[in-house]
């Protein structure tokens, strides 16, 4: 216990003597958490233009549509198709509406007239697809305002409603304004708590072996595998120090509580920094320097990151990529996060996830010990 | 003459000392490939197959019709029935399901008269998924009366589009992640690995030897970035023939721009490379530095993950400086527009003003921190 105590001492005056990377360990976070949100707001106004060969009340009625509505910010109007398709190329335009003469005139007609034309920037299919709808139900309700045709067509079945396009009651539950703050705080949370608790043992192992010291220790009567297990607690310290001061920072600022139980969530952070922290314990073990450790790190931790449904939802990924899950602590801390800071869930709902964490970690820390013990020149 | 002599000694040093690390070149060269291929396939942003529970008040066959319809979609798969209204709350918080349908009582009168509308519940947690999924549901309903309409001979009152998606007519998925990706090989590649290897000769003391040789500081550090640029351009044309043959993205512009383009935007991160060893004293500081200041931002403010236009208007401005942005519009106009770069002067000039400050405070902090002559 009296040796454990001094490795944890030696570590921490270690760190407190790096001003600067105390400073950075602490204030990355904080930064992060303090500027990323508000790239997450989410009033999407776009830009749409107009060609209209038509000119009349009822082409004017779709520009004053488009004017009024929330969606664009700007509605400009072209003479000709090809400057609207120039301004799209220029990408200053997001959409235009191509109304073609004798619209009103032939609106009343049935069948129906000329179709009106839409051209969607689609650089981002999604968002075009996304696009295409507002301005489609825009535009419907623009042209039932001047159309006869449905009322003589319901006429027909003898119905005294008017049709509307059939729309669903929409509830969104956990997140009813659609807000994308608090569930990107809850990501970046993770992201902080992955990259210090990986970063910060695998740093402290590879920079003590590349300088000789773990060497010098090595000699000593220290049994190392206590060492290691003193350096892994006193960073497991230091993240769980960063994690609350994200935590709170998330409280003071934008009013984020963890809807569940705090102490279960500190649990649950206390669990994933076991796997984070043998991912960096193997990393040390597995290279020779800092710069192969920092490549194999990078190359492990953006993989983790971006398969761990912090971008990008579950269900989007294909077949394939969604069974990495299985292998990726990053992904379970993620679900499990969500679960109780999101929607208030008690821990029998995710002991799954929390023991296919922890397994993770038990597998991954074996395996830098095994390798440890079998090459010792590895050391 | 003497001055690209020395460069192309150092540059002959530099390379020998990143082939003679095999784990770290082997890295360096499949790292960008392996991001582009998995992620390019990996990363996509509209969900699929998500799982459904259904609460059938109506119990007709145009419920049930509905029920299939929504499961014969590539976006939802039917998981449940629901006998009651308080399994709803449980099964989206506890269960396998997304998304909870309740077809009303006259659900199948209502296709004609729309007196009722099913209510549709979703965990809106993440709140980019459901939004996709609501604009699906809403697509399929529309597309069911549609259809029912038609069987009982009634024109729709919705009015007909020609629509036409311009620079993505087949609207591939492939062309949201991408530039993303190509955005994160050249920060890694430009500016973290050569900030690492910068930092390694003043850790481990080879600068002060360097600086004894008759080379000058510009000289060192032009040797240095040599080996990099080279592997960068391997790269570029990697990515360029990548693209092509698995994504089936073409550069709509000049080829000639895109490479130009590509350049520009490594020397931007170089610069940043150097401005942050510059600056770090330890290889974690590096490492943070790079993740919290140059990852973490491009990735948010680019407009790889969300648009600008959606962002605070206090923070605009801001994401309109950072380089990643600059990078994903210029590639999106050069790729996918076919614009040319003279079109994209705007980013052009912000690009080419921050490599310059970067680069004079990089030499002047690296003159001053560890590349001393005295």
């Amino acid at each position: 216990m009296k040796i454990l105590a001094a490795i944890l001492w030696k570590e921490f005056l270690q760190l407190v003597r790096n001003k600067e990377l105390l400073i950075l360990l602490f204030a990355c976070p904080v930064s992060i958490l303090g500027i990323v949100p508000f790239a997450l707001e989410n009033n999407t106004r776009i830009n749409a233009g107009i060609v209209d060969y038509d000119r009349t009340p009822v082409s004017r009625s779709y520009a004053a549509m488009m004017v009024h509505s929330p969606e664009f910010a700007e509605v400009r109007h072209f003479p000709t198709i090809e400057s609207a398709e120039r301004s799209v190329k220029l990408g200053q335009t997001k959409v235009i509406l191509v109304i073609p003469p004798d619209h009103e005139r032939k609106l009343n007609r049935f069948p129906p007239g000329d179709p009106l034309n839409l051209a969607i920037e689609a650089t981002h299919p999604k968002k075009a697809q996304h696009l295409l709808a507002t301005t489609a139900s825009l535009l419907t309700e623009a042209h039932r305002a001047g159309s006869q045709h449905e009322v003589e067509a319901y006429q027909k079945v003898g119905s005294p409603h008017k049709v509307e396009a059939h729309q669903a009651n929409i509830h969104n539950l956990f997140n009813p304004e659609a807000s994308y703050q608090y569930y990107y705080l809850v990501s970046l949370l993770v992201l902080v708590q992955t990259i210090i608790g990986c970063c910060l043992l695998n740093h402290n192992i590879i920079s003590e072996k590349e300088k000789g010291v773990l060497a010098q220790f090595n000699s000593t009567s220290l049994n190392r595998y206590l060492y290691i297990a003193g350096k892994g607690l006193f960073a497991m310290f230091v993240y769980l120090a960063i994690t609350l001061v994200s935590l709170t920072f998330c409280r003071l600022v934008y009013g984020m509580t963890v809807q569940g139980n705090p102490e279960e969530y500190l649990l649950v952070t206390i669990l994933f920094s076991f796997p984070m922290l043998s991912l960096g314990y193997l990393a040390a073990v597995l290279t020779k320097n800092q710069v192969q450790t920092i490549y194999l790190l990078i190359l492990l931790l953006l993989t983790m990151i971006l398969m761990s449904t912090m971008f990008t939802s579950l269900d989007s990924m294909p077949e394939w990529a969604r069974l990495t899950r299985f292998f990726n602590p990053v992904y379970y801390m993620l679900d499990i996060s969500r679960l109780i800071i999101l929607k208030g869930v008690q821990m029998k709902h995710f002991i799954t996830q929390a023991v296919m964490m922890t397994a993770t970690g038990l597998m991954l820390s074996a395996a830098a010990v095994l390798i440890m013990r079998k090459s010792p020149e590895r050391w | 003459m003497r001055y690209i002599h020395t460069i192309k000694h150092i540059a002959i040093k530099e390379t020998l000392s990143i082939f003679r690390d095999r784990l770290s070149l082997v890295i360096l060269l499949i790292l960008p490939p392996v991001i582009l291929v998995i992620f390019g396939y990996a990363l996509r942003f509209d969900p699929e197959d998500v799982n459904f529970a259904v609460l059938d008040r109506d119990n007709t066959p145009e419920s049930m019709e509905f029920i299939a319809h929504l499961d014969n979609s590539p976006s939802f798969r039917f998981d449940a029935y629901l006998e009651r209204e308080e399994e709803i709350l449980p099964s989206l918080t506890y269960g396998k399901q997304k998304v909870v349908v309740v077809i009303p009582e006259g659900f199948s009168l209502s296709l004609l008269n729309r007196e009722t509308a099913p209510d549709i519940f979703i965990d809106a947690t993440d709140p980019m998924a459901s939004g996709s999924i609501g604009y699906n549901l809403q697509q399929l309903l529309h597309q069911q009366m549609e259809d029912h309409l038609k069987k009982h001979g009634i024109q729709s009152n919705r009015p007909s589009f020609n629509v036409s998606f311009l620079f993505n007519p087949d609207l591939k998925p492939e062309v949201i992640p991408i530039p993303g990706l190509i955005m994160i090989v050249f920060i890694l590649i430009s500016a973290l690995m050569l900030s690492l290897s910068m930092h390694r000769e003043k850790e481990k003391g080879t600068s002060r030897m360097l600086m004894l040789t008759p080379a000058g500081i510009s000289e060192v550090i032009a040797g240095k970035v040599v080996p990099f640029l080279v592997i960068c351009l391997f790269h570029i044309t990697t990515i360029w023939l990548l693209s092509g043959w698995l994504f089936n993205i073409h550069v709509a512009g000049s080829d000639a721009m895109f490479f130009l383009m590509c350049l520009l935007f490594i020397l931007n991160f170089i610069a940043y490379g150097l401005l942050i060893s510059a600056f770090i004293r330890t290889e974690l500081e590096l490492l943070l530095a790079c993740w919290f200041f140059l990852f973490v931002p491009n990735m948010f403010f680019s407009g790889f993950l969300f648009p600008i236009s959606t962002m605070s208007p206090l923070i605009q401005p801001f994401a309109e400086l950072i380089p990643g942005t600059s990078f994903m519009e210029t590639y999106r106009g050069v790729v996918l527009r076919g614009t040319s770069l003279t079109d994209h002067w705007a980013e052009l000039i912000n690009i080419l003003l921050q490599t310059t400050v970067a680069c004079i405070l990089a030499i002047w902090g690296l003159k001053r921190n560890y590349l001393r002559k005295t």
